[in-house]
């Protein structure tokens, strides 16, 4: 039987990641986002975003589309189905967890 | 990093674009105008003229002031991907369709249902979703309550004044609702002033 910290050490630690996470859940909410609005809902540094943006982007959880509004460059960011794949299993491994921590009795002190 | 709730910040993903309070507070004002004009234009030379500066209200609304908007969204907060449909339309539909059913003479156990669908049926999925966070689209879905029995009739039975006092009710509904809207997004997606050096510092 595999105990709780077993489903910890299998965590995606690439999606564990408190700021890829938030990045992750954002765009798992819709068909793309630009580069200003994941800056808007994270709450990161331009820096950070661009830095996460890009492993992400790395490991193929996400795509970078560069496009032009007018004469604006935008960046878009769009979930790929890896993305999505590796978010789903990401929340049923914090669940196996969570469910595992459950079926542990605290100690009682009086 | 921000604290803003994830549930908060996955519902103003998805439904940025019809988050966009401005816009709806922009729509809003075809039915309140439209609703204030028969309260207080009687004469018919005063309602044509009314009418007039309404179909300039309706053309500036949709394609120069909505353009503008939009435009105010994307370089404040940013761009999604997706298209929201305007609530206006859908409501509008509702009005033309209660009218429609009853020249068809459909029964009105058939027609109130039928018109709330489309008055209060997106309030609803907007309440019932977003919930608690869009709490207020209430208000729409209450007024919509209202209007639906006057609407599911002939518009033209209800008389000017009836007519005029749902107009103004569904108008200004949705303004409420789109200002709400609009305070909600902000308070999502504004940084903080100097949030960037302070993270550096």
């Amino acid at each position: 039987m595999s105990t709780p910290f077993e489903h910890l050490q299998s965590l995606n630690r690439l999606v564990h990641e408190p700021a890829r996470l938030a990045i992750l859940v954002a765009l798992s909410a819709c068909e793309k986002a630009d580069f200003l609005f994941l800056l808007n809902i994270t709450g990161l540094t331009k820096g950070n975003l661009s830095s996460h943006l890009s492993k992400l982007a790395d490991a193929g959880l996400v795509e970078i589309e560069k496009t032009y509004e007018g004469k604006t460059p935008i960046t878009y960011a769009k979930l790929t189905l890896e993305g999505k794949e590796a978010l789903k299993d990401y929340l049923k491994s914090v669940d196996r967890v969570r469910q595992g921590i459950r079926q542990l009795k605290p100690l009682r002190t009086t | 990093m921000k604290t803003t709730n994830p549930r908060l910040a996955h519902i103003v993903a998805r439904r940025y674009r019809d988050m966009q309070g401005l816009v709806t507070v922009s729509d809003a004002m075809f039915p309140l105008l439209l609703g204030a004009g028969a309260f207080y234009f009687r004469s018919d030379r005063a309602m044509i003229l009314f009418g007039g500066c309404l179909v300039v209200w309706f053309f500036v609304s949709v394609f120069w002031l909505r353009r503008r908007i939009s435009a105010y969204y994307a370089n404040r907060f940013g761009r999604v991907g997706g298209f929201a449909i305007p609530i206006i339309i859908v409501i509008a539909q509702g009005y033309t369709t209660g009218s429609l059913l009853a020249d068809l003479h459909v029964p009105l156990a058939i027609r109130v249902p039928i018109v709330f669908l489309f008055l209060g049926g997106w309030p609803a999925w907007i309440v019932a979703y977003d919930w608690p966070y869009r709490w207020y689209w209430i208000i729409p879905l209450v007024v919509a309550a209202g209007v639906t029995v006057p609407f599911s009739g002939r518009a033209v039975e209800l008389g000017d004044i009836s007519l005029a006092t749902c107009l103004v009710a569904i108008g200004a509904a949705l303004a409420i609702a789109g200002a709400l809207d609009h305070a909600l997004l902000v308070r999502a997606l504004d940084r903080p002033a100097g949030s960037e050096a302070a993270e550096h510092a």
